[in-house]
């Protein structure tokens, strides 16, 4: 066999071979790449531009107006779907809520109590430290509702989305009337250009003044996302006022520090770096 | 920055003399486009129409009724996305866009689309328009808000 190989004939015929079917794949491969529809734009999402928030920078605190004005929308429009899970009643006081006016919010509502003395389940009031209570008993009661899509849990949902609040506001707001010309929707899905895929179970929820708030804001659609996007920002992170509060102190601190350090320093050295070594040479 | 500026607006005497005259401008303007738009719309019929769509007329006439009511909300982000369609910058997008929607609306009457092997949509289109329309709208639109 190896010597048949070797022959000059035999060479040329494989060495054609190989360039055929190479080049054939190749050409092939190029065909489909023209048509493919990876990685395209619509496949990404459309990127959300970089709104004004009023917490953008490295100082600036919640506008607490707006996490209040912001937690009315999510009770009246987003709690039907989303839940809540990691905030309680008790963490809206002080924050958007009096004590009070949390207290009216939970009492409305029943939470699970111990049984009674012959084991029979019972049912109290809510209290400050219970948690907000989800839409649907489990996932599965959730994605029966929706058929088959879990609408996610909004406690973290702007940590966990690229773009954050812009995402979240650009998404909100993003519906438009009629998906682009071409565009094939599965069954029971909405079309909304931020969503990677462009297709979304979830449909446009918020319109011109679908709440009334109760400091008079004029109740847009962008106001609504607005206010309910920085509310979210809020649920993802608590901690961010204080953060800001203690970067400053530390930024004080460590900055003052810092100055005294170089005076320290310059104070202890001063009487060395100025010190004159004379050498006088014994004389003969 | 916004602690420097912040610092500065401490710093300087600031009177808001301005901010009704603003608000005149901007219902100006609101004005001036509902015009556009109306204008806007009756080229739109006219395609609608062109198209064989029956729905098209109706909704259009409940749109104008809208707007002649004054005291009707409107959220200035679908006025600032209004005003930004027409700047110098995104019009070829929107010209393109609608291009776009024409090409693919005919290629979807077709016969054979079912069966092709690709089949355009025009989301780039869309995109592009909507990246230039949210670059002009992004750095307007949370002055508007509260």
């Amino acid at each position: 066999m190896f010597r048949a190989v070797s022959t000059p004939l035999a060479q040329k015929f494989i060495t054609g071979a190989v360039a055929t079917t190479g080049l054939g794949a190749s050409y092939l491969l190029y065909q489909d790449s023209i048509t493919a529809n990876a990685m395209t734009a619509a496949e990404h999402g459309l990127h959300p531009p970089a709104y004004g928030w009023s917490h953008n920078g490295m100082f600036e605190t919640f506008d607490h107006a707006s996490i209040r004005r912001g937690f009315q929308v999510y009770r009246d429009v987003c709690a039907a779907c989303h839940s809540l899970d990691r905030i309680a009643w008790r963490n809206l006081v002080g924050v958007s809520h009096t004590a009070s006016e949390a207290k009216a919010f939970c009492e409305e509502l029943e939470y699970d109590d111990e049984p009674d003395d012959e084991g029979a389940p019972r049912k109290r009031p809510g209290k400050l430290a219970d948690y907000l209570p989800s839409p649907y008993e489990n996932e599965q009661a959730a994605r029966a509702a929706n058929q088959g899509a879990l609408p996610p849990d909004l406690s973290l949902i702007v940590k966990a989305r690229h773009g954050a609040c812009d995402y979240i506001f650009s998404l909100l707001t993003g519906y438009p009337d009629e998906p682009p010309a071409g565009v094939v929707l599965p069954p029971g899905s909405n079309y909304n250009p931020y969503f990677p895929g462009g297709s979304i179970a979830m449909g446009r929820v918020l319109f011109d003044e679908l709440v009334e708030y109760e400091d008079g804001t004029p109740a847009t659609t962008s106001q609504m996302a607005k206010d309910v996007t920085t509310f979210l920002n809020w649920a993802a992170e608590p901690e961010h006022d204080d953060r800001k509060k203690w970067g400053l102190k530390a930024l004080i601190v460590t900055s003052s520090l810092y100055l005294v350090a170089i005076w320290v320093k310059r104070f202890k050295w001063q009487p060395i770096k100025n010190r004159k070594i004379r050498f006088d040479p014994p004389k003969k | 920055m916004s602690f420097l500026r912040d610092l500065i607006d401490f710093a300087l005497p600031v009177a808001y003399a301005e901010e009704p005259e603003n608000e005149d401008e901007v219902e100006e303007s609101a004005k001036v486009e509902e015009e556009e738009e109306a204008e806007a719309e009756d080229q739109e019929e006219a395609v609608e129409d062109a198209e064989g769509d029956d729905e098209g007329d109706d909704e259009d006439e409940d749109d104008e009724d809208d707007e002649d009511d004054e005291d009707e909300l409107k959220d200035p982000l679908d006025t600032l996305r209004d005003e930004c369609q027409e700047t110098s910058a995104c019009k070829p997008y929107v010209h393109h866009f609608h291009e776009c929607i024409e090409r693919v609306t005919k290629e979807m009457e077709e016969e054979d689309y079912e069966s092709k092997h690709y089949k355009e949509d025009c989301v780039e289109e869309f995109f592009h328009l909507q990246h230039c329309i949210n670059d002009c709208v992004a750095p307007k639109l949370f002055h508007k808000l509260k």
